[in-house]
């Protein structure tokens, strides 16, 4: 097994991707922007009927046109069938691969460039996913350097296709353009203000998804939410696009009004008193689930774009949310610890980064 | 929740439970709970969604479903000859097995696709790759064909007729289809006959 020095993963722990690095339109609500393509190769069966030997050759089909990505860097290969859980946990948790492809079986992986933008799934649930993720509001960039990755692919393979049903996928639901497309929200101040039925109402009035910090299935985590279509087929990759950026000045508004709420005289202080006292807990704390991390930097991370607060970078935040997860904090250490002793380096790492 | 039928088919096992109920549920429909199999929930975009207000919508929507699903009794026993897959087994696991699958159950297909993607004629309107795909695509049906009896020829332990198999995969292959690299639109190749077939 390579290790994740030979794999060039040894710093990842103590950064973020480039997509959390905020700064760009909207990124006081908007952390990121992500797109991801489902694509199969013509000639071979979908995973649930795929033999490891077919598995296999996928992957070998693949590894030369991903070798030879555009990205800003050679493309990393890391192949999840031979990977430990705890690297398996830290892709996830940076958002490179999905706990799909971590938790499947038989010959998968990942390819992804150094900042992170752009990683390729191998045998996931469809052959290929391409994934691009940009930080705050880019739905444009991404899709259109995912679309690079994808013609890159075409050129050297042979998709499945139908002119029926576009690209076909393993699951129906992601038929036809097989483009997923998504914004990350924080919106602490909807939260706060027992608003965020309305994004759940807003989302399902205009057919999309809302989703948890760490996608399908979770729950949200640090007031974290991304919303996206759910309608692939039938509608082509610019009205995805366009449905989810229509939708958003509605819940940008919300989440603004809700700040604007809580800054005015009554609450203000109150609110002051919350985002100060988040500040200090992660200064000083000693013992820190990621749990009680997650909700504290949310209060900062308000405190910091109301203007409560200014002696932290929002960017070291919105990384933060990433580098204080388990699998992240048993990188650093270079060992698996258990859980009580995580909270502990989690403490200390958080305690240097806030001073 | 052990032991509860999914609501839409009948049949399967339900794994995905919801309880929330919208405020325009109404006394009609007064369900606070809906229980789904797997394939039933994909069809209705309900998996892997924390979502519950999409549901009711496609809930009503699931009662003309399991109209339906009496004429989907008889496509239950689809079998694609490509991969093997049953409708009913997909039914269970919300995968196909290969993109023949599309053609081979596009009776049933379609009014799960309608649901998943909202529209009552789901046809592709996004690209589609450059150059004639629908040709390869054919050549990929082939291949897929052939790599299923090859894995049938290894499951049998029928060698001879593996090895010929393989031949023929190779044979398809270095001519340049599944994976590209010859013009097969003309160029140096025999143009009468582009695709080696």
């Amino acid at each position: 097994m390579a290790s994740d020095h030979e794999l060039g993963l040894d710093d990842l722990d103590r950064r973020g991707g480039e997509w959390l690095r905020g700064g760009g339109d909207r990124a006081e609500i908007v952390i990121s922007s992500r797109v991801r393509l489902a694509r199969n190769l013509a000639g071979f069966p979908f995973l649930a009927r795929a033999s490891d030997e077919q598995r296999a050759e996928i992957v070998e089909r693949l590894k030369v046109p991903l070798a030879g990505l555009p990205l800003e860097t050679k493309p990393w290969y890391v192949d999840l069938d031979d990977a430990d859980e705890t690297l398996g946990s830290f892709l996830v948790e940076r958002h490179l691969i999905s706990r799909e492809l971590q938790q499947g079986r038989g010959p998968r992986g990942v390819a992804f460039g150094s900042n992170e933008a752009i990683s390729v799934m191998v045998n996931e649930e469809d052959h290929v996913r391409i994934q691009s993720i940009r930080t705050s509001l880019a739905l444009d960039d991404a899709f259109r350097s995912a679309l690079d990755v994808d013609l890159a692919l075409e050129g050297e393979l042979d998709y499945a296709v139908s002119n029926r049903f576009g690209y076909l996928t393993a699951c129906p639901t992601n038929v036809g353009t097989g483009l997923r497309a998504s914004v990350m929200l924080h919106l602490p101040a909807m939260v706060q203000m027992k608003q965020i039925e309305k994004l759940f109402n807003a989302a399902h009035r205009t057919g999309l998804a809302v989703r948890g910090f760490y996608g399908e299935g979770t729950m949200a985590s640090g007031d974290l939410y991304q919303i996206s279509n759910q309608v692939t087929l039938g509608v082509t990759e610019e009205e995805i696009l366009d449905g989810l950026r229509e939708i958003l000045p509605t819940i940008l508004d919300y989440e603004r009004k809700c700040r604007d709420e809580l800054l005015t005289d009554r609450r203000r202080l109150q609110v002051e008193d919350r985002c100060h006292r988040a500040l200090a807990l992660l200064r000083a704390a000693r013992i820190l689930s990621s749990d009680e991390a997650m909700t504290n930097l949310s209060t900062v991370r308000l405190g910091l774009v109301t203007g409560i607060l200014t002696e932290v970078d929002v960017e070291r935040v919105n990384e933060l949310f990433v580098l204080i997860q388990p699998a992240h904090i048993q990188k650093m250490r270079g060992e698996s610890i258990d859980p009580p002793a995580r909270d502990a380096v989690r403490a200390r790492f958080v305690r240097d980064n806030l001073l | 929740m052990s032991g509860m039928v999914c609501q839409s088919c009948g049949e399967n096992p339900a794994t995905f439970h919801l309880t929330e109920v919208p405020e325009d549920l109404g006394p009609k429909h007064p369900a606070k709970e809906v229980h789904y199999c797997e394939a039933c929930a994909a069809a209705l975009g309900l998996n892997n969604e924390i979502s519950a207000g999409s549901l009711i919508a496609n809930a009503v929507a699931s009662v003309a479903a399991a109209a339906a699903s009496s004429q989907l009794g008889e496509t239950e026993g689809l079998h694609c000859p490509h991969c093997g897959m049953t409708f009913h087994e997909f039914k269970r696991k919300g995968r196909l097995g290969c993109p023949r699958d599309y053609e081979v159950f596009s009776t049933p297909l379609e009014p799960m696709l309608q649901k998943m993607h909202a529209c009552t004629n789901p046809r592709h309107r996004g690209r589609t790759p450059r150059g004639p795909f629908e040709v390869r695509n054919v050549v990929g049906d082939r291949l897929l064909q052939l790599r299923r009896e090859l894995q049938d020829a290894i499951g049998s332990e029928r060698y001879e007729e593996a090895a010929r198999v393989r031949d023929e995969i190779q044979r398809i292959e270095h001519e340049g289809i599944g994976q590209k690299g010859i013009d097969i639109t003309g160029g140096a190749g025999d143009p009468s006959d582009p695709l080696g077939l």
